[in-house]
């Protein structure tokens, strides 16, 4: 287990509930400092006098509507000044469980905004004082559905699809730099996602539904052993490479001159 | 005083030492914090207050203190350090007077806007952090010190100023605290929550100045002697 200095603090956004406030109690046990970043305020406060309590660190809270520009700018500021951060946690994401045509653009908007714009917006705000300083590390909470936009909402697979995608575009620009990018992709996560979305947790077969807790203690032991993408549950770490295999072996032959034969126009 | 149930204004309370002494007022059980932040940032902790201030302002120290009357511990750590590289140039010049601008006439602001606030509030008292920089000067710190120098003069005389009123007036001095101040220095460096401690210790036992470490304390005996330290400061101390 890496231990921080008592100078390493994380920003987490969507810190007050699910996943986020999981990856914040067991970081402030690890010994990091944290900026606490969500909405509600009261839920932070608990959450942040708790923490300082049990662990003794400084555990400082934003109230953000990372969908409000203003606030977004609030928390891109920290990341820009902060020379102390050195863990971003990109967590706070909006999730949507029902058909695409079925569902209000306006709501799907709403989603691309926290789970694309928000989120590259704080990674930019953070990247170049990683660099700067000659190292960091960004956490991005993906989905399986980044893989499996067919599972449930298009908008929201596709989002995390892009959440993967820049991961790994950030994950291949930064590493020289000594920045550690992480893509975590949690399946069905026992938190209030799924009342928020419009489905229960409960109406879920629970033998496809992690606890918080079980996901963020796996995806810690991940992030200790460096991996890039990690998908808690997937039991046969094969299986991703192979998937990773066949991807790269595509590359060489995704650009070329002259239309593949299959495509061939008989005149 | 005790810092139980005390009222405490810190400047320069968003990070390191100032930070450091708004969390353990909380801890110490104050019965309310406020943290003097020259530009807050949306952060904030919760149980502690954040009051916008800017120390060399005079009329933003004034509306500080007309906000925060409840005052009964004052605690001047808003401070700014740079380095001098070069004490016969014009630097020397320019430096100390932005130095002097915080740490000095800051200090004086504060102590002048917030003394009647004590007062009215029985006495209360004052925490002037000051350094062990105070009693040496090597020249990349020559702005530094003078200004610490400086702010240690003004402690003296506001000791004296405000003892009619009850107010207690302790210095602190200390050496290189882990804060963002020092943090190009790889040298040993203090817990600012140690820091914090002392100096609240010496409140609660009505002590007039606290010094921190060994070396400030080395320092200090040394003063009267025929090699006082400060002819031959140590590299890095």
């Amino acid at each position: 287990m890496t231990s921080p200095t008592t100078n390493s603090t994380a920003l987490i956004t969507g810190a007050s509930s699910g996943i986020g406030a999981i990856y914040a109690e067991r970081l402030a046990h690890r010994g990091y400092n944290l900026v606490l970043v969500a909405r509600n305020r009261e839920r932070l406060d608990r959450i942040a006098v708790r923490l300082a309590d049990e662990t003794g660190r400084t555990i400082e809270i934003i109230q953000a509507d990372l969908n409000k520009a203003p606030d977004l700018a609030r928390v891109e500021k920290v990341l820009q000044t902060d020379a102390s951060i050195n863990l971003l946690i990109n967590n706070a994401g909006l999730g949507a469980v029902g058909p695409l045509l079925a569902s209000k653009v306006d709501k799907m908007v709403d989603i691309i905004n926290l789970n694309v714009v928000a989120l590259t917006r704080l990674s930019y705000a953070i990247a170049p004082g990683f660099v700067a300083r000659g190292g960091g590390s960004i956490i991005n909470i993906a989905s399986i559905v980044g893989l499996a936009p067919e599972l449930l909402n298009g908008v929201y697979g596709a989002s995390k699809a892009y959440v993967i995608a820049l991961s790994r575009s950030l994950k291949q620009e930064l590493a020289e730099k000594n920045v550690y990018v992480q893509a975590v992709l949690p399946g069905a996560t026992a938190t209030d996602f799924w009342e928020l979305s419009g489905k229960p947790v409960s109406e879920l077969d629970s033998a496809i539904v992690m606890s918080a807790e079980d996901m963020v203690d796996a995806a810690l032991v991940a992030f200790d052993q460096q991996e890039f993408i990690t998908i808690p549950a997937l039991p046969e770490i094969e299986d991703w490479n192979a998937y990773e295999a066949a991807r790269q072996k595509l590359l060489p032959n995704l650009s070329r001159q002259h239309p593949a034969t299959r495509y061939r126009v008989i005149a | 005083m005790k810092i139980q149930d005390a009222v405490v204004f810190v400047t320069g309370a968003n990070r390191g030492l100032g930070l450091a002494f708004a969390q353990e007022a909380l801890k110490q059980g104050a019965r309310k914090v406020y943290a003097g932040v020259r530009n807050p940032d949306g952060r904030e902790i919760p149980g502690i207050v954040q009051i916008k201030v800017d120390v060399t302002n005079s009329a933003s120290v004034k509306a500080a203190a007309e906000q925060c009357e409840d005052t009964t511990l004052l605690v001047n750590n808003a401070g700014i350090a740079r380095l001098t590289d070069d004490v016969l140039g014009p630097e020397m010049i320019e430096g100390s007077r932005e130095i002097f601008e915080t740490n000095y006439y800051g200090t004086i602001y504060v102590s002048q806007a917030f003394a009647p606030v004590l007062a009215r509030n029985g006495g209360g008292a004052i925490i002037n952090v000051l350094s062990d920089a105070t009693w040496f000067a090597r020249p990349v710190l020559a702005a530094y010190s003078a200004s610490k120098s400086a702010a240690w003069s003004f402690t003296n005389a506001l000791r004296l100023a405000v003892r009619d009123q009850n107010t207690r007036v302790l210095g602190l001095h200390v050496s290189f605290i882990d804060t963002d101040m020092t943090k190009a220095l790889d040298i040993k460096k203090i817990n600012p929550r140690d820091v914090a401690q002392a100096a609240f210790a010496g409140i609660e036992n009505g002590h007039d100045e606290v010094l921190v470490d060994d070396f400030t304390n080395k320092l200090k005996q040394s003063l009267s002697t025929q090699e006082p330290l400060y002819f031959n400061p140590p590299e890095v101390a």
